[in-house]
């Protein structure tokens, strides 16, 4: 077909060529294609064109190109969907890599895909955790989450996320049902998992007073889905697969969870610096105070969350849909997430 | 139980990227992969050195927990739908033995997963 299996065929070139040169409205030279590491669920490329005789248009443009992977988990949004995301943040003046096309046409690469500017820096969460504690990058994360939350679901910056279903419940419950629903697909018995269901159930925050707060929650904020320059500068948030409707403390509570600090376990905000600087700098740029009783629940969801997801994808593996060796070791970080889930939720004898 | 891939299935798999076998998907970056390749023979390792009494273990716990014999999975799937069903929720009698049950499990997982998780709990 394209793309697939990190081969690009000289037809799928040219078909991608003309794409982009149509929407263009200019002749494009591709300098350079090729499959960039990592990305289990998508496929990133990267992309280097020239834009030629385009007037305004007219340049050398550093980009990446984002396709669906040969199969995806469940909760995922579609390309199409992603670049809605993205181009909505970037409306927002949240710190994400300009959108510039999406195609929806399969005919082209054998999928949807789109482009986008390319940023610099790096992402990987073990590299970022050996940096010295970093109070100004937790501070720009504070701020850009905060920014990503202004968005809400009647604000006109909204406008295009209409596919994004509505909350109609607490956040919090939908969420456990998700996730127990998640479990039945998987045909797993987890009962440390359903313990930790059970008691965000009998747990969950109050809803009543939240009712006007739900926000634009990314859903995979963390260390290793944000862009660091060798500068130290926080360059851009990735990944928007995973956005929707939902409330801000789960996000913080995501970003700050232990199963996301890679291995640097004292730096509560990321693995990079203490939560002070992440929340103070959220709190300035929000005018909102973040609820550190929701954001504790909101860690214990993590940790049950990552360990479904961990499962699906190991799942992937097991049932031979997509043989690979980082999909089945992911197998091996549910246990110390149920231990986890088990501490933070009341199954810890001697606490 | 033990989740799949087990550790003989991990150890199989090291084998077949160990042969080239295009089948399965490994990390670009060799010393990442030789990372995880460590990883999973070790994970194999300590399984078959710690045997199987971890898991006949669980099945009498369940089966004294839920007064009743089946299989691990049987037995588990039983255990979760109880818990999810609010069986065992604090002040219920049988809270503390599910809880020291499988906060009993959990570590003997994690010893063969990561051990080094397990400091701090000592």
């Amino acid at each position: 077909m394209g793309l697939i299996g990190g081969r690009v065929s000289g037809a799928a070139k040219a078909r991608l060529r003309k794409f982009i040169s149509d929407a263009a409205e200019a002749p494009v030279e591709i300098n350079d294609l090729r499959r960039l590491p990592g990305g289990a669920i998508q496929e990133n490329w990267l992309l280097d064109i020239s834009v030629l005789e385009g007037g305004a248009r007219t340049g050398d443009y550093a980009l990446v190109l984002r396709l669906d992977a040969p199969s995806s988990v469940a909760a995922s949004h579609g390309r199409a969907q992603e670049y809605a995301l993205l181009k909505t943040a970037h409306r927002a003046g949240v710190a994400v890599p300009k959108p510039y096309l999406l195609a929806t046409d399969p005919t082209i690469l054998g999928g949807p895909f789109f482009i986008m500017n390319r940023i610099d820096g790096t992402a990987q969460g073990h590299k970022l955790v050996k940096r010295p504690p970093d109070d100004a990058l937790a501070a720009s994360l504070g701020r850009e989450l905060a920014r990503i939350h202004a968005i809400t679901p009647d604000a006109p910056a909204a406008a295009d996320l209409g596919f994004l279903t509505p909350i109609d419940a607490a956040p919090a419950l939908a969420a456990v049902g998700l996730y127990r629903r998640y479990l039945d697909d998987l045909g797993q018995a987890r009962p440390a998992l359903e313990w930790g269901l059970r008691w965000l159930e009998l747990n969950a925050p109050p809803v009543d007073d939240k009712a006007a707060d739900i926000v634009l929650c990314h859903r995979d904020f963390r260390t290793g889905n944000y862009m660091v320059s060798d500068a130290g500068e926080l360059t851009g948030i990735l990944d928007w697969e995973f956005a929707g409707w939902g409330e801000a403390e789960e996000d913080i509570g995501w970003f700050c969870a232990k199963c996301w600090r890679f291995g640097a376990p004292e730096r509560e905000a990321g693995g990079i610096a203490d939560r002070k600087p992440f929340y103070d700098a959220y709190e300035q740029e929000s005018g909102r105070r973040i609820d550190t009783g929701r954001v504790a629940y909101w860690e214990v969801m993590a940790h049950v969350r990552w360990a479904v997801i961990a499962c699906q994808q190991a799942a992937r593996h097991v049932s031979a849909e997509q043989l690979s060796l980082e999909l089945a070791l992911t197998q091996n970080l549910v246990p110390e997430l149920e231990l986890e889930v088990l501490r933070q939720a009341g199954g810890r004898p001697d606490a | 139980m033990r989740d799949r891939p087990t550790g003989p299935e991990l150890a199989d798999l090291v084998r077949r990227i160990r042969e080239n076998d295009p089948a399965v998907e490994v990390p670009d970056d060799a010393r990442y992969r030789e990372l995880m390749l460590a990883s999973a023979r070790a994970i194999a390792e300590r399984q078959q050195q710690i045997g199987d009494a971890p898991e006949r273990e669980e099945l009498q716990s369940l089966s004294r927990i839920l007064e009743a014999k089946g299989g691990l999975a049987d037995l588990n799937r039983t255990l979760a739908a109880a818990i999810r069903g609010g069986k065992y929720d604090p002040d219920a009698p049988g809270h503390d033995a599910v809880r020291d049950h499988l906060w009993q499990t959990a570590r003997d997982r994690v010893r063969e997963s990561n051990p080094k998780a397990l400091a701090g709990d000592e």
